[in-house]
């Protein structure tokens, strides 16, 4: 098997690279093919927690490159998905215990092994980026529709560019999307954020506070049927295989139940 | 994140482990806010320093030996590997060892052990009245002489014995410690945290991260805490898991616990004096 390794990256913090890595994880391994994730923030790692499983992480990815532990060992098992793989970042090391050539080997192995293997990269351009796109065929850039945000990405695009032997694709998530503030013209739309950074886009997720209480129960929402986020994610995990989808409609989503059933009913009163 | 490794070897006294930082002002910062917080726990200890491989001139060197010598300490040895470093000590007279210290920060990665026995959950475990007395297991494997260490008030009354490393400080998502002997930490060890030791943990204060006792195999280690929410204890060679959804009602007295092996499988009781 030879699997496609997918780094996913922002520049910026706090725009929702973990929450994307999960949640597009569980959608890609939710449409059955095997899925490896790998937490790169070293020394802050989260995406265990995100995914419920921080009380099952005996080894981590750096006792892999030190050769601690075999791969298989450090491999934690997602609670729901059986084709679905966390593999977890040291939290008491830091960025420096790894390097770009053993990464490039374990994303190799993980390859070997797995459908998809996802990297959630930390936040920055220094050494944990470099090493999170070291082994990596294809990105996916997370932005929201902040002027600080898609600067962030525009920087990290450049430096994917840089990259193009390895990088062969690189696709935008624009994250946190508020189509009422759209509307009033207090926020970005997806088409100015396209505009500044003429890339790809891969998808557009929908503001949601269900993000927060999946973080906190560790249960990413596009495992559960009913969430404008988690439809967004499952999307994003078509697209990724292939598929030709469109994106939602993001007004219609940002209406109520009562008002589209008057959108419904209007034209047959008129 | 911080950098600095404490660790008490049980001939050598305590080592502060510098040579995790790359930079003379990490090193500086993470010096003065650990030592910040230890307060007047390391007046009197013996004490050596490894710089490891940063590059100082004797003015940087000062500075570091400067920060020391406010929280009281004057390293019996420095160790550094980097040759302007090295020189730098020799002309401020300092004891200096090239290379690095016998017993380096890696140790507190210790293997862990196998996950064989991995899969049980703490909160399922039962209240299990078992007999051994808590202060039963064996003594840290290698006597002890933290030397000059201030009478450490010892969790099973045995008074100051060896081999005990009395930390007071809370240890935050990142840090870890790592003791030969039995390891009492007067403060919280929060999620992220690991603490591993030898013989007995002991947490006065909330256990909330990952807890290794008996880390050389000795099934008798125990873990106790006023708080035991532990993501993972782990003794000798069994480790158990926190619950994945935390269970209302156990524990709702709030009374301190202890983790020991019972037929092979970790089990948490009443912390019950004898």
């Amino acid at each position: 098997m030879s699997g496609k390794v997918i780094v996913i990256t922002s520049g910026k913090g706090g725009v929702g690279k973990t929450t994307a890595s999960a949640n597009i994880g569980v959608a890609l391994a939710q449409t059955g093919v095997s899925v490896a994730m790998v937490d790169m923030d070293i020394g802050l790692r989260n995406l265990d927690i995100l995914m419920g499983l921080e009380n099952r992480v005996v080894y981590n990815l750096v006792d892999v490159v030190e050769e601690r532990c075999k791969l298989r060992q450090a491999l934690v098992k997602d609670k729901r998905l059986p084709n679905l793989c966390l593999l977890p970042a040291a939290q008491t090391r830091d960025k420096t215990a790894v390097n770009a050539e053993q990464m490039k080997k374990l994303c190799g192995e993980l390859k070997e092994l797995f459908d998809y293997v996802l990297v959630d990269s930390p936040a920055g351009i220094e050494s944990g980026f470099q090493n999170s796109v070291a082994g990596a065929e294809e990105a996916v850039i997370v932005t929201t529709p902040e002027m600080s945000a898609v600067r962030d990405a525009d920087r990290i695009i450049g430096l994917l560019e840089a990259r193009k032997d390895e990088i062969q694709q690189y696709r935008l998530v624009l994250n946190r999307l508020r189509p009422g503030m759209v509307r009033t013209n207090d926020m970005m739309s997806v088409e100015d954020v396209l505009e500044i950074l003429s890339v790809k886009l891969l998808g557009v997720v929908p503001e949601d506070e269900q993000i927060i209480v999946s973080t906190n129960k560790g249960e990413p929402v596009a495992g559960t049927d009913n969430t404008r986020a988690g439809l967004a994610f499952r999307n994003i995990a078509r697209r990724l295989r292939g598929e030709d989808v469109p994106l939602m409609d993001l007004d219609e989503l940002n209406q109520g139940w009562l008002s589209r059933m008057v959108r419904f009913f209007a034209p047959a009163r008129a | 994140m911080p950098k600095i490794a404490i660790i008490s070897r049980p001939d050598q006294g305590v080592l502060i482990d510098v040579g995790g930082c790359a930079t003379l002002q990490e090193a500086t910062q993470q010096l003065v806010s650990t030592l910040e917080i230890s307060g007047e726990f390391w007046r009197g200890l013996s004490i050596e320093l490894n710089l490891g491989d940063l590059s100082l001139t004797t003015q940087e060197v000062g500075r570091i030996l400067a920060i020391v010598a406010e929280a009281g300490i004057k390293p019996a040895q420095v160790f550094a590997s980097n040759p302007l470093t090295v020189g730098a000590l020799t002309v401020l007279k300092v004891p200096v060892a090239t290379g690095r210290p016998s017993s380096s920060p890696a140790a507190s990665e210790q293997a862990a052990p196998g996950p064989a026995a991995a899969g049980q959950e703490t909160g399922g475990a039962a209240e299990s009245p078992e007999a051994g007395p808590v202060d039963g297991s064996p003594e840290a494997t290698a006597a002890a002489e933290t030397g000059g260490q201030e009478p450490a008030p010892a969790d099973g009354g045995t008074g100051a014995a060896p081999g005990i490393l009395y930390l007071r400080q809370t240890l935050r998502s990142g840090q870890s410690v790592s003791h030969k002997g039995h390891l009492v930490i007067i403060g919280d060890v929060n999620p992220g945290a690991e603490v591993t030791a030898d013989g007995d943990i002991t947490v006065w204060g909330a256990l909330r991260g990952i807890a290794h006792a008996g880390l050389n195999g000795d099934a008798a280690a125990e873990i106790r805490a006023l708080r035991l929410e532990p993501i993972q204890l782990r003794i000798a060679h069994a480790i158990a898991r926190a619950p994945d959804r935390p269970r209302k009602g156990r524990n709702a007295a709030g009374a301190a616990e202890t983790a020991r092996i019972v037929n092979g499988t970790i089990r948490i009781a009443a912390n019950t004096p004898d």
